[in-house]
């Protein structure tokens, strides 16, 4: 019998992940034998340098990019080598998305791009959606700007838009891909602090994928990925301790 | 899914150009079968016997006519749609890594292209029907045609309309066929494996495309040798003309 991922309390896991690019005599591991698994209602920050295969792992989890090798689990439903249409379900109905670049849709006002997902699912907000979408507008200060078009809008307020899109549908896990990459300290921060409070007020699950030691400083649990392998596995840390792990790794390296 | 949302999201751009294309085509085919008629009823004379004759002998100058026209906008129209997703790629990947399916992306585009194709076509018949209608006031009046009573509303009119429509749709249709190959990871902006389409030589659409070319000369000649001997030859010449185009536009990538 199989151990299920609701026992070990995780809203996601993946067992053994290789990732290979490139044909044989080029081969490049992207990830080297990965098992690791997101506590659910935590606060998870994936670290690494660039190239350490930190995104080609939220890739995979995410049902963006097919493993070479190994199994991944959304929940309890296993996501190895399931077909475009499911995985498209799946993103949409499971899995909230926020970027680096936002990636709002320009020609959507604010509103527009929060109820995006319930449109692409061929329905509207029912009831208590239509609250809790209020509530989330409210809390992330977009309550005014629910008519604007993104380019009317500055960075920090663009993220919080994807962050009240990501959130709307109360998915199982939500991918932060860099948030804070494109913005100022202060926003960025204000953006880490909303993370943080979905997480402990929500009980939202959150995996977020950086290379900045700020940023990760807000997350319950720190995963620290070199050269495709899970090098470090640390509960919450300031970021001086987490920066000296990294500079450690840089060293070894 | 609502369509309208999706193609709210990925907006309309390139609905101009197809909307002229299909208005044109539409236009230039009432025009044709508008001057075909006049045509075939001056040429008859009071001599209503001979009316038939000339008609059928105008209808297939007309038809060849309107379908080099159809042709035409039908290819026009898919490269514009296949341009127009190709700019909007990063939009549609987006729609797609927030959860919208492939199929639903390319069914609203071949819904606007329906839409599109609908709402020229008939303005494209409106303008050609009043167009005809001046040509032959302006025509009587210059005393270059006898007054003879023509019928310038005929139910053959809808014809171009109808064809206008369905190629428009159809060449929508064939011309996002590219939207299946938008890749979600497109939106994330990661480095990515070549798709499949890429990768591969695509031999079966060579074959094809070389088979098409072959049967297209096949007809060219036979259009030519059956031509000696009866004015319907040219319909063969035409079905090979045609489908030697797409052979070289699909065979484009060897």
């Amino acid at each position: 019998m199989e151990i299920t991922s609701a026992e070990l309390g995780l809203a996601a896991r993946v067992t053994n992940l290789c990732k290979n690019y490139g044909s044989a005599t080029t081969s490049v591991a992207a990830l080297d034998d990965v098992s690791i698994g997101i506590g659910r209602g935590q606060f998870t920050a994936i670290m690494g340098p660039s190239g350490s295969g930190k995104s080609t792992l939220m890739h995979i989890m995410a049902g963006l990019d097919e493993a070479s090798s190994g199994r991944v689990w959304l929940g309890e439903t296993e996501i190895t080598g399931l077909g475009d249409s499911e995985l498209t379900v799946l993103r949409r109905r499971r899995i909230g998305f926020i970027f680096q670049s936002f990636n709002l849709v320009p020609t959507l006002d604010v509103r527009g791009n929060i109820t995006l997902p319930f449109a692409l699912d061929g329905r509207r907000p029912d009831a208590a959606e239509k609250d809790w979408i209020d509530q989330l507008t409210d809390s992330l200060g977009l309550g005014d700007r629910l008519m604007h078009r993104p380019h009317e809008l500055s960075g920090g307020q663009q993220q919080r838009v994807a962050i009240a899109r990501a959130l709307a549908t109360r998915p199982e896990l939500v991918f932060a891909d860099e948030p804070t990459g494109n913005l100022d300290s202060r926003s960025g921060r204000e953006v880490l602090t909303l993370l943080k409070a979905a997480s402990t007020g929500y009980g939202q699950s959150i995996a977020m994928v950086t290379h900045d030691p700020i940023a990760a400083s807000f997350a319950d649990r720190i995963l620290f990925l070199a050269d495709g392998r899970v090098v470090e596995d640390r509960e919450r840390s300031t970021a001086e301790e987490i920066s000296g792990i990294m500079l450690g790794m840089e060293q070894r390296a | 899914m609502s369509g309208s949302e999706t193609a709210r999201a990925t907006g309309h751009a390139g609905r101009g150009a197809s909307l002229l294309v299909a208005a044109l085509a539409s236009a230039f085919g009432v025009v044709l079968l508008e001057t075909t008629s006049v045509l075939a009823t001056v040429v008859s004379g009071n001599d209503l016997s001979q009316l038939s004759a000339v008609r059928s002998a105008l209808s297939i100058v007309a038809f060849l006519f309107i379908t080099i026209a159809v042709y035409v906008s039908a290819i026009v129209t898919t490269n514009t749609v296949a341009t127009v997703i190709a700019g909007r790629t990063r939009t549609i990947a987006l729609m797609r890594l927030i959860g919208s399916s492939a199929g639903d992306q390319r069914r609203a585009v071949a819904l606007d292209g329906l839409k599109v194709g609908l709402a020229g076509a008939v303005l494209g018949a409106v303008v050609g029907i009043l167009l005809s209608f001046v040509g032959v006031r302006i025509a009587f009046g210059t005393a270059l045609i006898p007054d003879l009573g023509y019928h310038l509303l005929e139910p053959l009119l809808a014809l171009p309309v109808v064809i206008v429509v369905l190629s428009t749709w159809c060449a929508a249709w064939v011309g996002s066929r590219r939207v299946l190959a938008v890749s979600p990871m497109q939106a994330v902006g990661a480095a990515e494996e070549r798709s499949l389409e890429e990768s591969t030589r695509r031999p079966v659409r060579t074959v094809f495309s070389i088979v098409l070319m072959a049967t297209g000369v096949l007809f060219l000649a036979g259009g030519v040798w059956v031509g000696q001997v009866t004015e319907y030859g040219v319909l063969l010449g035409l079905v090979g003309g045609c489908s030697r185009s797409p052979a070289l536009c699909w065979g484009r990538t060897w």
